[in-house]
């Protein structure tokens, strides 16, 4: 009788570090984390704001210290990881979703990268007021 | 019997589903909490894919980087701009954008963050830390709520 061995469910520790697309994976579940974190310090600026010109003044120049620009240089670089991946990911998924009529995942690639970039646009006009 | 799970499905040419539909007859195992965050965290993906980019670089780049002055992200700006008073509902608009940035970061940056954990941990307390961050993710979206309502609803 042939021995039936148990598939070893356990991964170990690290097993994303050994195939470029899993440190992807992980990458875009960080940005996906870290892009909480800034939503913390945008809520940190509508609290100051809250507290009045002083503490809103306080709170921009917390954020331009050196260690808080670079603390927000590496969330900018993993949350767009996070878009970009994530608009390519759609482009790829459109196999599963309808198997005989995909488009090639570069042409929803670029739409999602049009629409990004109208709804940058869009929030830089309605939010900042213009570039 | 096979009427009591509705037999409209055919099982023959869909294996698996009669099981399905026994355990939805019975309200067993059913999950209601989690399709409903894994929507939030769908959403927050949405819309921080979308609009987070461009709002750290004018918040914490476009200044210090010397393409503004100061004054385009200062105290007199975030006054005009969530004014609910303002033209064509742009404070509101403004106020809107902020509650849904932040609250949708905060889903999605609760769920991304919990099942991150759980990959590298072998899914070793999951149930506890979803808990945990859905639950931060939750206080913080009412806290930003209540920030974008104060000067306009309260």
């Amino acid at each position: 009788m042939v021995e039936v061995r148990e598939a070893a469910w356990r991964r170990r520790a690290g097993w994303w570090t050994h195939n470029r697309r899993y440190v992807l994976f992980m990458a875009r579940e960080a940005g996906g984390s870290l892009s909480a974190v800034y939503g913390l310090i945008l809520l940190g600026l509508l609290i100051a704001f809250g507290q009045g010109a002083s503490a809103y003044g306080d709170y921009l120049a917390f954020l331009q210290n050196p260690l808080m620009l670079v603390v927000q240089a590496v969330i900018l670089v993993f949350v767009l990881v996070h878009a970009v991946t994530w608009f390519y990911l759609i482009g790829k998924s459109q196999v599963v979703m309808s198997a005989y009529r995909a488009p090639p995942w570069t042409r929803i690639f670029g739409l999602m990268i049009v629409i990004f970039l109208a709804a940058s646009a869009g929030v830089l006009f309605i939010v900042f007021g213009g570039l | 019997m096979a009427d009591e799970t509705g037999g409209e499905f055919d099982a023959r040419y869909n294996p698996g589903h009669e099981v399905i539909r026994v355990q939805a007859a019975n309200h067993e195992g059913e999950v209601v909490l989690e399709p409903l965050m894994w929507g939030l965290f769908s959403l927050g993906g949405f819309l921080t894919a979308f609009l987070l980019p461009v709002t750290i670089l004018a918040i914490s780049f476009f200044v210090p980087l010397g393409l503004w002055p100061s004054s385009r992200i200062g105290y007199a700006w975030l006054q005009g701009a969530m004014n609910p008073a303002a033209a064509n509902f742009q404070g509101l608009l403004v106020r809107l954008f902020f509650l849904l940035v932040i609250a949708g970061s905060f889903f999605h940056g609760a769920h991304r963050f919990t099942y991150m954990v759980a990959e590298v941990t072998d899914h070793r307390g999951e149930k506890a830390l979803s808990f945990l961050f859905h639950g931060l993710a939750v206080v913080g979206s009412l806290i930003a709520l209540y920030t974008v309502l104060v000067g306009w609803l309260l």
